[in-house]
């Protein structure tokens, strides 16, 4: 039978079988091997990211870990098709696993992670959990003394191909301990080493423990800050971007939002449905979440949802974070201090499910395995 | 009038459909044939047989009546879609689909093939592509081993 199709053929077919299969399918025979192993690998990864902003297949793994610290993953899919029982299924990527949760942030790309392997020694890894492949990041040569924030960022540069950590120290004068200053420095998986590049004009804001990685999204780097020598007020607050490919950055405005006396409003970014997304949450009453839907328009951002005196959402300390939006139900997913709500925006409806307690949500971006290697590195 | 927004595609096997010149351009392949001989009313396609062109058809119909609603697309391509689970068939389908010129069709069966080959041994693969293993029982053992963890919990057939 598959004398009829051709190679190009047969390319259209496997670019569309997710990653943990098309691993198993090496042995098959040698052509295949061959395939799966090389050039191949970056047109598997486009058409599997471009399935990821269409959720609606239930495309994705949530990332979870256990009592012993391995890495399990919950399918979209058990989400969906939540009539049934939700089952926390292990699946095959179970490893020994690095450190997570709050505190150290933990970034995803192209399923790479960056991951903490030690927060005392500070030793960052790029992980792929599906090859098992690891690579140490060498240290860098920036002092993290006097610190008041170091932020980190992980992502792709189409155009070198290459995969690159951004790393933003911000600094707090060690002699008046008023004064700021940052350094920005960017790792090259390429090269595999760090440079210093011209530093970021921003200072970029942390709302809450575990929101320190940037959002990677269109090629650049995302965080919600300020213009370095302004103050710290909610109408100063910008989009920061950094380009991987140009290692330049640039500033977007946040929707205007509508505060009515509220204060302490908490902002987060997101990629939500193919879009930058913002959340707000304020007071601890009501959350709000934008979309940019046009990436770069200044007035694109438009709201997509308002809950607002919501037994879950108020009064809840921990800020809910979007996961994602399973656009064939229009429901949004999102995390609630340490439980999964389906929130259901047509009737405002919000649908609970409890992590069994020995598993711990380990990022709350959505996972999709890649065969992207990591050439250096070695198997765990 | 209605003849001239007709055609006829003449299956592998003999057999002639006719259809309408606007479902039938939906193929890259075919639009180039008519623009190329709009003197013509029937043309062959020596490579897809009847039952095969038989589906093509009620898909371009289907399409055609969709217009640009992806929504009604939707529907319509989950209701083409129904039943069909004979790799052969399927098979068939996507060559035709790809020689045709179909993006939509493409689409459709490329994914349903990878769907339904997601979580399958290398055997079953195998078997229903009808791959020759030309591994030796050590390559075939060394390459399973490199990613061991990629065939724990396949079905097997």
């Amino acid at each position: 039978m598959s004398d009829t199709l051709s190679a190009d053929l047969l390319m259209e077919i496997l670019s569309r079988v997710p990653a943990e299969s098309l691993l198993g399918f090496r042995s098959v025979c040698k052509d295949w091997c061959r395939m799966i192993d090389d050039p191949y690998i970056n047109i598997h990864l486009e058409r599997q990211l471009l399935k990821t902003h269409d959720s609606s297949n239930g495309a994705g793994h949530l990332l979870l870990v256990n009592h012993n610290r391995q890495l399990c993953s919950l399918s979209l899919l058990n989400l969906l098709q939540f009539d049934c029982p939700l089952k926390f299924e292990t699946t095959r990527m179970m490893n020994p696993n690095p450190l997570g949760g709050p505190g150290t942030s933990i970034c995803l790309c192209n399923g790479l992670i960056l991951v903490c392997c030690s927060i005392v020694h500070k030793i960052w890894s790029i992980w792929n959990p599906l090859t098992k492949e690891i690579h140490r990041l060498p240290p860098d040569s920036w002092s993290e003394i006097w610190t008041l924030d170091v932020f980190k960022g992980f992502g792709y540069d189409s155009g070198a191909d290459d995969y690159k950590v951004l790393k933003h120290i911000q600094y707090v004068d060690p002699v008046d301990r008023i004064s700021k200053y940052v350094i920005t420095c960017v790792y090259s998986m390429k090269s595999d080493s760090w440079k210093r590049i011209e530093d970021f004009p921003f200072w970029i804001m942390r709302f809450g423990l575990d929101r320190s990685s940037g959002v990677f999204y269109n090629g650049a780097l995302h965080w919600i800050g300020k213009r370095f020598h302004e103050d710290i007020q909610t109408e100063n607050l910008i989009v920061v971007a950094f380009d991987l490919k140009t290692e330049d950055s640039r500033t977007y405005p946040i929707p205007s939002l509508q505060l009515d006396g509220l204060k302490c409003p908490i902002l987060q970014l997101d990629e939500l449905y193919g879009c930058l997304s913002l959340s707000l949450y304020s007071d601890f009453k009501r959350f709000e979440i934008w979309l940019m839907n046009d990436y770069g328009v200044k007035n694109s951002w438009t709201k997509l949802l308002t809950i607002e005196e919501n037994s879950f959402i108020r009064g809840n300390a921990r800020t809910p974070r979007t996961i994602n939006y399973l656009n064939s139900k229009g429901l949004i997913l999102l995390q609630i201090s340490k439980t999964l709500c389906l929130y259901d925006p047509g009737n405002d409806a919000m649908e609970e499910f409890g992590i069994p307690g020995n598993l711990k949500l380990f990022s709350s971006q959505v996972f999709r395995p890649s065969l992207v290697r990591i050439k250096k590195g070695v198997k765990w | 009038m209605a003849e001239e927004n007709t055609i006829t595609l003449k299956s592998s096997d003999g057999k002639e459909f006719l259809i309408s010149k606007k479902a039938a351009t939906l193929s890259e392949t075919i639009k180039a044939m008519v623009e190329e001989d709009n003197s013509s009313s029937v043309f062959p396609l020596t490579v897809v047989d009847s039952k095969t062109l038989a589906d093509v058809i009620t898909f371009l119909n289907k399409h055609v009546d969709c217009g640009d609603d992806d929504d009604k697309k939707k529907s319509c391509d989950e209701e083409f879609m129904a039943g069909k689970d004979d790799m052969k068939d399927l098979f068939d389908l996507v060559v035709a689909a790809n020689y045709l010129d179909v993006k939509d069709l493409l689409d459709l069966i490329c994914g349903k093939i990878a769907d339904m080959m997601q979580g399958k041994s290398p055997e079953w693969v195998r078997k229903t592509f009808n791959i020759q293993n030309d591994f030796s029982p050590e390559e075939e053992a060394k390459v399973r081993e490199e990613y061991a963890w990629a065939h724990e919990g396949v079905e097997e057939d």
